[in-house]
């Protein structure tokens, strides 16, 4: 063991960068033993990479020193100064916060991450804030050039106040590293080998001056500045780290082996889709070419993620170094939409979403318990039931399977308190519902459920004597933002082609990295601080600034170039149709190399793959129906439909298929109709004739049934009191309307009546026609009106009387045995209540019946049912996917 | 552009107003002038350039990269002509060379960054500056105001009904009755959105106070008032006697009206009597009754009765239509207190609702950042705080901006003024562009800046009416139209600047569309099965469809086009057809299409309203919901499965079970469909089951893979149609990987989300796949007037150009805010136009006239799209058809002495060549064997556990200084202790006995190999391996073990050479194992 004293190398980097670390180290000890040293590495990724270096600077087997970064050989030293968990520290700042009500209205757990992270940098730069409020606001103003005024000091007040109550307490664990350090020194101080990427903070370089005087201590820092090749040479013309030199100059003294050419390459593409099939065909040509490590870089996540499905289609497995934020899981959501069923009194979609989740009520066997979420679907759809779970589980008293779901799901909510309490009381009731959801077992048999799992009880262990009182609100809120910051990374695959990210790239060796997104947006310069952004103010405060992110960046940027065999960018030059620029660097390293070599980095890519396929048309549907599955009967309503579009009424009438019910949440305008009829009905009931009534008791009979009818919807939702007086604004006009027709002769005689008249076709079968009539009146001479109401206004209902098309009145005067003298609409919506009749009832019926028995008998001989509807029956059509009329050729 | 005109627009030291017509470069003034300010040596950060679209934002930055790029690269001649082009003589250009050179890393490192953004974009850089101060921590920008608005309107409901007989319940109840439900929604809503200038307009009043003040604005206060006022007019019941006393002497009907008159005045009850009066005067309309002089009439009333009776029936009528419009004023203000009272209480639980789950939109945005900046000391310290007091500041399409914009912006400027300085100000724009009244642009602000910045920055103001774009002949009928248009205030002939351009305007005649729609021909009924209906209006468009493609077709090829290198045939590629709405497109696209035209509709609608997005859609559907028959009905006749009715009437022919068991069913069975769909059902099972674990996006490509789905699509779509089909399938993988990348995914939450959407407005809606621009080589490409802002063609084609319909302004909120002022000076709430009402009169006239503005610039920038052929087709009107943009320009052509055509365009002789559709070569996909594998994750089992805390306890205890973990398994400690106790053991524990010992020590041998020893102890002249196991010798290990053991001693015997290697292995039953190393 050699002795004390800092020897500080400065390495370029670049593919020998490692093994010069390693030749530092082996050059110091003779033998084969370095377990008296320990080895810092700036991330875990590149420590088997070094064992190998030492290897081979030692050319033998060696007992190895303890290889980690710095936050692991610090963890024991620090632990003896009990750090406050980041999370303890949050609910700190937080109780801070609420009660100091600086932002009544300010998401305070937000802000609270600002503020740790404003903490943390000034911890980790040894900077510390001025001695008092009034200190730091004169620091502020001076930094902005403004006046000392009122909102800057409340901005001073607000950070030196929550910084001063963060210093008085325990130690957070970026501080308590520092002491813990300091402590190493002090007592068992081993020589050390640090490996930096770059220039360490001023703390950490003062303790390993400190920590010199009584050991070794070797530290190897990255820097590109120590232009060693012509390659590194030509980066730092390109990002010059000092001096101000003019570009064209600086590139003019690299030399001719500088160009980049053959292993940078920068491809502008159009969109997502262009850009996943691009980094796929380069990790496919790496691939075949004999790549053994290939990055992807994901600085744009989405269309990493997309290139890592394309792969997988050709059994390419990427291996993932990254993680995904744990809210972005499945397990994850289940937890949130436990939650959401709790925080929204069973909503519908929120049931259903829960009873399909994959891991809840893993008693049950896979298939029964599918049936049984059905079930429990069907119900809710049939019954409207828009929230809560006690009236799904009323209608399914017939189905134990599903009945015994909800009574699980109400138990679990049931079980589950709402009392304001500490964040670990919380977890721990969720713990208990998804235990109650039969949910644990299979969370635990999924990788991001154990994650989950884990992290709760974690925190409960952690948390079990915090005394942060949350409200239901508060908690979910801090849950979101700790399943936001909670990483899970998916460990069973293992693969030469990693995804990963630009730090954690450095000073690695890839054969091929593609870096995905270089756009200037996303691959920019870190430039995002909440608290103070002012460049002036973070310099005066000793933090790092813009120009600090943007070497950074550069320095990632050189270490991938020089490190990796070859680098790809790729970016998309459209984002939502508009223009994406390049990432700023990468546009100044391709003006650099073509200034100098007159050659650009910038390449096209490769286009699309083709997609092979001949255009062969979309007919236009014209099925034939076997008469066996011909319609027996027909209502009116399938009539129009049959006319309007023959293709229609085969998929609905003939394939039976129609829209799957949905629960109506807000009345509609055909559900308005519903109510008024059965008003109507219920009314005239009661008063067939109002002629010798006086109006005051009608309008009390008729505010009653509407009452009746209307009531249970209007006091579920507020707002359909607008159906409601939409009718109540009718009703006089309704009344004047009634007695006005018992003037000329008209008596009602009956509503709701259902009828039925059997056609005979010509091949023998019978047809039955259909129907419901909203309402049957007689005149004095005993004739026959048959009237539908109508929720429309006059106007559109004078145009349907005239129109031929229009068979509905026809129709049901055709289901009447005797002759109709009127068959008319009655608008009971718009300006006035008024009737609207066929000028001859029965002409009209006589042929639209011919017309329905005509096309019946075709369609038993196999006429074609074409898809031939246009304008708004189209636009309207539920069977639009089946029809496929937006791609028919004609 | 003129020197001296150059000159001075991009002088940085002056203050400069251009209003420049279409055509005429405003980008690259604009551009030119950022270098210009730059080459001064200001900071990038002073630099702030707002314009209207993020796209203009993206494009200015983007032509500002690639000229700084250029000016780094281009030899010094080419640089300096470069510089002298936007206004540098040739020293001054010599002498800021080297800076130019430099600017391009200047700018890309600069911070703070130069700003180029939208007011959106900036407002929101103002708020994250202060989200200290603002109370704004932690929000975050809401996409869309739909789902806001749900959630407000929810919890309005709630408060309604905790309170039924509260204002608020009790106004909305008054809507309700007045509008129904839909109309008061829009009304409602309409005021949450421009709840901005609402709370200008309050200014920190309450609503009592404005509402006092609108009462008290009125004449009468109430309707008895205005009643009493009318009926005690002096003499009023004596004129009336004496009017009907003529009329019963007139015409046996007016001695009617004379005896209902007379009727009329005994009636006791104002209002009834009123009401009565009324028909006398005044006509159902509510317009005064005709009553003329008339021969027999001074025969029957004396020349002197008949003057009388001419003389009161005016005034009488005059009074009652006052009396009629004041009751009216009262109607519009009641509602209007109303609205207003239920609106606010919207807007508080809107606001709440919010704040609760901290979000804002972009029209809060707005709103915060005026109420920020409205506070004189804030806005200096906010611009000190973000280093943003920008010294130099570019405003593009000017004409564009909002009242509460400009009041931002003045406020911003305000700010300066303690500092002393004064920024330069490059206002650029054209009035005649404005085109987003929809969202508040006021033309008008544009005039009224240049002159507040005449006045203030001694801005000087130039016009520039030069094209680059329009040829002479387009030109002519711009000016001929626009100089006779009395709305289109301070237009200016232009002058096209390629002169020798040749150009042309042509007006096909209008088609006249079959009068009969639906038709019983003859009488009998249509038969459905062979004859489609038939629907006037898409009859029109049909045909106007057919004459548009005739004439293209004549002249693609046949045409001279002024190309880049001289003259060439037309393409297809030349033609831009523009439309207002994209409703009426599919009939236009259809000709297209069966005449083998091909286009791109770049006019791009929702993406969840295409077949393609609804084929997913219902795949997914079923997925979550296996019961929804439509839906599996839907994606069996998808193109992926591309199933045929007739398998479909076999499914339906099964007895009974819902379509997925028959489906299985059929399937199994051995009829014509089983095998067709034996392979859907297959592929169904499987994507069933990987839905459960799968995210949307992975779940979807594997579909997309398994099923093949841009190929099937491919053999489905007609050809023009492909290419908007495959970007609307990208973007339906996109849509997953956003909405379903987020938090918390599920399938079922994802197609909830997905329905939402599809009803969800516009500015929510997912788009269309966008479509890249390669795309429209050599199509005709389809657009809206307001998408082709900004563009060009050499052909521009306006369809449906003679449409009266015109759609009222109704239910929205009613503003007057004279340009400039500081705010509204007028805020109430329109219906309908019979809830007008006089008092407002002049502010409904304004209104009309901003609207007939807006709807002539319109066709400003539709005509000036041309650069050399413009038409307009349309069909004939029912109504009035003088004020469409083809009965102008018709009268523009008429004045021009022109018949069809303007101008003209020379034939070409050259075949027409056309430019290939994307013929690259996509490469030849390397081959490659599968890589990477999946691993099982380890199972945690006990027994690791186990073993990892024995090992734990040995190592702290061995380890000197270390302390000995707490709480440890008692079962743990006493196997650690078995070994740690035992005597044969000591010799490798006790300190004494030993010259070096190492705990879990890091080894690797010259292979590269690595191992980790339990305990490696050197002694005497041995160098021992330990390793210890916690439960007994199993056998099947044993193998394993002992392999490992002689792979450590073979790597520590090179170690030491010096020593003899040796391995045992350590049981906490007590056995041990001793390895020897094969030789
Ligand atoms: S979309 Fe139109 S043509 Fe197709 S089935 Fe429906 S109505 Fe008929």
């Amino acid at each position: 063991m050699t002795g004390s004293g800092l020897t500080h190398h400065r390495f370029a980097p670049g593919p020998d960068f490692i093994d010069r670390c390693a030749r530092s180290l082996i050059d110091r000890v003779p033998g084969p033993d370095l377990t008296g040293w320990r080895v810092v590495v700036p991330n875990l990724m590149m420590a088997p990479a070094f064992k190998q270096a030492l290897r081979r600077a030692a050319g033998r087997s060696l007992l190895l020193p303890p290889v980690e970064t710095l936050q692991v050989h610090l963890a024991p030293w620090a632990a003896a100064f009990s750090p406050l968990s980041d999370t303890r520290r949050q609910f700190a700042l937080y109780q801070q916060l609420r009660a100091r009500g600086w932002f009544e209205q300010g998401n305070l757990w937000a802000l609270c991450e600002e503020f740790i992270a404003l903490f943390d940098e000034l911890t980790e730069q040894g900077a510390g804030l001025a001695a008092s409020e009034d200190a730091l606001a004169a620091q502020l103003a001076a930094a902005y050039g403004a006046r000392n005024t009122e909102v800057l000091r409340f901005e001073a007040a607000v950070v030196h106040q929550l910084w001063y109550a963060e210093t008085q307490g325990a130690p957070s664990r970026r501080a308590a590293r520092l002491l813990g350090a300091v402590q190493w020194t002090a007592t068992s101080p081993t020589p050390l080998l640090v490996i930096a990427e770059g220039a360490l903070s001023a703390p950490l370089h003062a303790w390993l001056q400190s920590h010199a005087e009584r050991a070794a201590v070797v530290l190897c820092q990255a820097d590109r500045s120590v232009a060693a090749t012509p390659l590194l040479s030509m980066l730092d013309a390109a990002w010059p780290s000092t001096g101000t030199l003019p570009l064209q100059t600086r590139v003019a003294a690299v030399a001719e082996e500088g160009a980049l050419d053959a292993r940078v390459q920068i491809i502008g593409v159009d969109a997502l889709e262009h850009e996943a099939h691009t980094v796929a065909h380069h990790v496919r040509k790496a691939l075949a070419e004999g790549a053994e490590s290939i990055a992807l870089v994901a600085v744009d996540r989405m269309a990493a993620r997309r290139a890592r499905a394309l792969l997988e289609r050709d059994g390419i497995l990427v291996e993932d170094e990254s993680g995904w934020k744990l809210s972005t899981t499945r397990a994850a959501a289940l937890v949130d939409v436990a939650l959401e069923v709790l925080a929204r009194s069973a909503y519908w979609r929120d049931v259903l979403d829960l009873c399909k989740s994959p891991f809840v009520f893993s008693a049950m066997p896979a298939e029964q318990r599918q049936r049984a979420v059905l079930a429990i679907e069907r119900v809710i759809l049939d019954e409207h039931v828009v929230t809560g779970l006690a009236p799904i589980a009323a209608k399914l008293s017939a189905q134990p399977d599903a009945l015994a779901l909800i009574s699980i799901l109400s138990d679990a909510c049931r079980g589950f308190s709402m009392q304001p309490a500490a964040p670990q009381v919380w977890l721990q009731r969720l713990c208990a519902m998804l235990n109650a959801l039969d949910a644990t077992d299979a969370l635990l048999a999924d990788a991001a459920g154990q994650t989950l799992l884990e992290r709760f009880s974690d925190h409960i262990d952690a948390l079990h004597d915090e005394g942060c009182e949350l409200s239901f609100a508060e908690w979910r809120d801090w849950l979101d933002g700790e399943l936001d910051a909670a990483l899970f990374r998916d460990r069973s695959i293992r693969s030469p082609v990693v995804m990963t990210h630009l730090p954690a790239c450095r000073l690695r060796h890839f054969d091929v990295a593609i870096v995905v997104g270089a756009d200037a947006v996303q691959l920019a310069a870190e430039d995002r601080r909440a608290i103070f952004v002012h460049d002036g103010v973070r310099q005066d405060l000793g933090l790092p600034g813009r120009a600090d992110g943007l070497q950074r960046l550069r320095d990632d940027l050189t270490m991938l170039i020089a490190g990796c065999g070859r680098v790809v960018f790729s970016w998309q030059q459209l984002r939502d149709g508009d223009p994406g620029p390049l990432a700023a660097e990468l546009e100044i390293l391709d003006l650099a190399h073509a200034m100098r070599f007159g050659r650009p980095l910038i390449q096209p890519a490769p286009p699309m793959p083709p997609v092979h396929a001949t255009h062969q048309g979309q007919a236009v549907p014209g099925p034939v129906v076997p008469r066996a599955q011909r319609p027996a009967s027909i209502t009116a309503y399938g009539y129009a439909s049959l006319v309007s579009c023959p293709y229609q009424y085969f998929a609905r009438n003939v394939l039976g298929l129609d829209e799957a019910g949905e629960v109506s949440e807000a009345m509609e305008k055909r559900d308005y109709g519903q109510f008024v009829h059965s008003v109507l009905e219920r009314f005239h009931t009661r008063f067939p004739v109002i002629s010798d009534v006086d109006d005051d008791t009608l309008f009390a009979a008729l505010e009653a049934e509407t009452h009746a009818v209307f009531g249970e919807r209007v006091k579920a939702n507020f707002l359909e009191t607008a159906w409601l007086l939409r009718w109540r604004k009718r009703m006089g006009d309704y009344l004047a309307w009634q007695r006005s027709r018992e003037q000329s002769g008209w008596r009602y005689a009956e509503s709701e009546r259902s009828l039925r008249r059997a056609l005979l076709l010509a091949d023998g079968d019978t047809l039955t026609l259909k129907g419901r009539l909203d309402r049957i009146d007689r005149g004095a001479d005993g004739a026959l009106a048959v009237l539908d109401y109508k929720a429309r206004d006059t106007a559109s209902l004078r145009r349907a009387v005239k129109d031929p098309e229009d068979g509905q009145l026809a129709i049901y005067a055709a289901l009447m045995d005797e002759a109709v003298a009127q068959a008319g609409y009655v608008a009971l919506d718009g300006d006035r209540v008024d009737t609207w009749a066929l000028d001859d009832p029965a002409a009209a019926a006589a042929a639209h019946v011919a017309r329905l028995t005509d096309l019946f008998e075709r369609m038993g001989e196999g006429a074609a049912m074409t898809a031939n509807g246009v304008g708004s029956v189209c636009d309207y059509c539920s069977v639009r996917g089946l029809c496929r009329k937006d791609y028919h050729d004609d | 552009m003129t020197e001296p005109f150059v000159r001075q627009a991009l002088d940085p030291a002056r203050s400069v107003v251009v209003e420049a017509c279409a055509g005429s470069g405003k980008t690259w003034l604009l551009v030119s002038r950022i270098l210009r300010i730059l080459l001064t040596g200001a900071r990038p950060g002073d630099i702030l350039a707002i314009t209207y679209t993020r796209k203009a934002a993206r494009e200015i930055e983007a032509r500002l990269r690639l000229w700084l790029r250029e000016l780094a690269r281009l030899d010094d001649a080419a640089a300096c002509a470069f510089l002298e082009a936007r206004g540098l003589d040739a020293a001054e250009a010599l002498a800021v060379l080297p800076r130019a050179r430099g600017l391009i890393e200047t700018v890309e490192q600069a911070s703070p960054a130069i700003t180029i953004t939208t007011f959106h974009g900036w407002f929101g850089r103002i708020l994250s500056g202060a989200s200290l101060n603002a109370g704004l921590a932690g929000f975050t920008l809401a996409e869309a105001e739909g789902p806001l608005m749900d959630e407000a309107w929810a919890l309005f409901a709630r408060r309604c009904a905790e309170a039924p007989d509260g204002p608020a319940a009790m106004s909305l109840g008054q809507l309700y009755m007045l509008f129904g439900s839909n109309n008061t929604r829009s009304l409602l809503d309409a005021f949450v959105s421009r709840r901005g200038e609402w709370q200008v307009f309050a200014n920190g009043a309450l609503l009592e106070s404005v509402l006092a003040d609108m009462h008290a604005a009125a004449d009468v206060s109430s309707d008895a008032e205005a009643l009493a006022m009318f009926f005690a007019a002096p003499d009023l019941v004596a004129r009336l006697q004496r009017y009907a006393a003529h009329l019963g002497k007139n015409t046996a009907s007016d001695q009617k009206v004379a005896n209902a008159l007379i009727d009329a005045l005994a009636i006791v009850d104002d209002a009834a009597r009123f009401e009565a009066l009324v028909p006398v005067f005044l006509t159902e309309k509510g317009t005064v009754r005709a009553r003329k002089a008339s021969k027999a009439q001074a025969g029957r009333l004396g020349e002197a009765g008949e003057m009388d009776l001419l003389d009161l029936h005016e005034s009488l009528a005059t009074v009652v239509l006052d009396c009629v419009a004041a009751r009216l004023e009262l109607r519009v203000l009641a509602f209007n207190v109303a609205a207003l009272t239920a609106g606010t209480a919207l807007l508080t639980e809107f606001e709440a609702f919010k704040r609760q789950r901290r979000v804002m939109d972009y029209a809060d945005l707005e709103i915060e950042v005026d109420r920020l900046l409205d506070d004189v000391d804030r806005a200096p310290y906010l611009q000190a705080r973000l280093d943003a007091r920008y010294r130099h500041l570019l405003l593009d399409e000017f004409q564009d901006t909002n009242p509460v914009q400009w009041r931002v912006l003045l406020a911003w400027l305000a700010a300066y003024e303690a500092d002393a300085y004064r920024p330069s100000i490059f206002l650029v724009g054209d009035p005649k562009q404005s085109i987003y009244r929809f969202r508040r642009a006021d033309y008008r602000i544009f005039n009224h800046a240049a002159d507040w910045l005449a006045a203030g920055f001694d801005a000087v103001r130039l016009p520039n009416n030069h094209t680059w774009r329009n040829a002479p002949a387009v030109v002519e009928v711009v000016n001929a139209l626009f100089v006779k248009e009395p709305a289109f205030v301070g237009f200016a002939a232009q002058a096209a600047r390629r002169t020798g351009r040749e150009g042309m305007v042509h007006l096909p005649a209008l088609v006249s569309a079959p009068e009969l729609a639906d038709d019983a021909d003859n009488g009998s009924l249509r038969d459905p099965f062979g004859v489609a209906r038939r629907v006037r209006e898409n009859l029109a468009r049909r045909q106007e469809a057919q004459v548009m493609v005739s004439t293209l077709y004549d002249w693609v090829g046949d045409r001279a086009i002024d190309g880049n290198t001289g003259a060439r045939p037309m393409q297809w590629g030349d033609v831009l057809i523009l439309t207002r709405t994209r409703g009426i497109l599919p009939e236009y696209e259809r000709a297209l299409r069966e005449s083998g035209v091909p286009y791109l509709s770049v006019s791009r609608g929702q993406l969840l309203s295409t077949l393609e997005a609804a084929d997913l859609t219902a795949l997914l559907r079923f997925l979550t919901t296996p019961s929804d028959d439509l839906a599996l009905a839907h994606c069996l006749r998808a193109p992926w499965f591309d199933i045929s009715d007739a398998a479909l009437l076999a499914l339906a022919a099964e007895p009974d079970g819902d379509w997925w068991a028959r489906l299985r069913s059929v399937a199994a069975g051995s009829g014509p469909y089983a095998a067709a769909l034996a392979s859907a059902a297959e592929l169904l099972s499987g994507w069933m089951a990987l839905a459960a674990h799968l995210p949307v996006h992975d779940l979807l490509d594997r579909i997309y893979h398994q099923a093949d789905v841009m190929a099937a699509y491919r053999r489905r779509v007609p050809p023009p149609m492909w290419a908007g089909v495959a970007a609307n399938l990208e973007a339906f993988l996109a849509l997953a990987l956003s909405v379903d990348g987020g938090r918390y995914p599920s399938l079922p939450r994802f197609v909830d989300e997905l329905q939402r959407l599809g009803r969800a407005g516009d500015d929510e809606a997912p788009d269309e796949g966008a479509l890249i621009d390669g795309a429209s080589q050599g199509r005709v490409r389809i657009m809206t007037i307001h998408g082709a802002k900004g563009l060009e063609a050499p052909v521009v084609w306006l369809i449906d150009a003679n449409n009266t319909h015109a759609r009222p302004d109704s239910y929205q909120p009613l503003i007057d805010w004279p340009a400039g002022a500081p705010r509204p000076t007028h805020f109430s709430l329109h219906a309908t136009a019979a809830l007008a009402g006089r008092s407002r009169a002049a502010i409904f006239d304004a209104e009309a006239a901003a609207r007939e503005r807006e709807t002539l610039n319109l066709l400003y920038v539709a005509i000036t799209r041309a650069e050399q052929i413009f038409v307009a087709s349309g069909s004939e009107a029912r109504g009035d058809d003088s004020q469409t943009y083809y009965g102008r320009l018709r009268r523009a052509l008429d004045d021009l002495d022109a018949g069809e055509t303007y101008g003209a365009i020379a034939r070409i002789q050259a075949p027409a060549v056309e430019a290939p559709v994307h013929v690259v070569e996509a490469p030849v996909e390397p081959s490659v064997t599968p890589v990477g594998e999946r691993v099982l994750a380890p199972e945690a089992s006990t027994a690791m556990d186990f073993g990892t805390a024995m090992h734990a306890l040995i190592e702290a205890a061995t380890t000197p200084g270390a302390t000995l973990p707490e709480a440890v398994d008692e079962a743990v400690r006493s196997a650690a202790e078995a070994i740690l106790r035992a005597p044969d053991l000591q010799c490798f524990f006790d300190a004494a006995q030993f010259d070096q010992a190492y705990n879990e020590v890091e080894i690797i041998d010259e292979t590269g190999r690595l191992g980790r020893i339990d305990r490696l102890v050197l002694r005497e002249a041995d160098a021992w391996v330990i390793d210890y196991k916690s439960g007994h010798p199993e056998p099947q290990l044993m193998a394993k073990y002992r392999q490992q053991m002689q792979d450590y001693c073979r790597a520590v015997s090179a170690m030491f050479p010096a020593r003899t290697a040796k391995a045992m292995l350590v049981f906490a039953d007590g056995s041990r194992e001793r390895v020897a190393l094969a030789t």
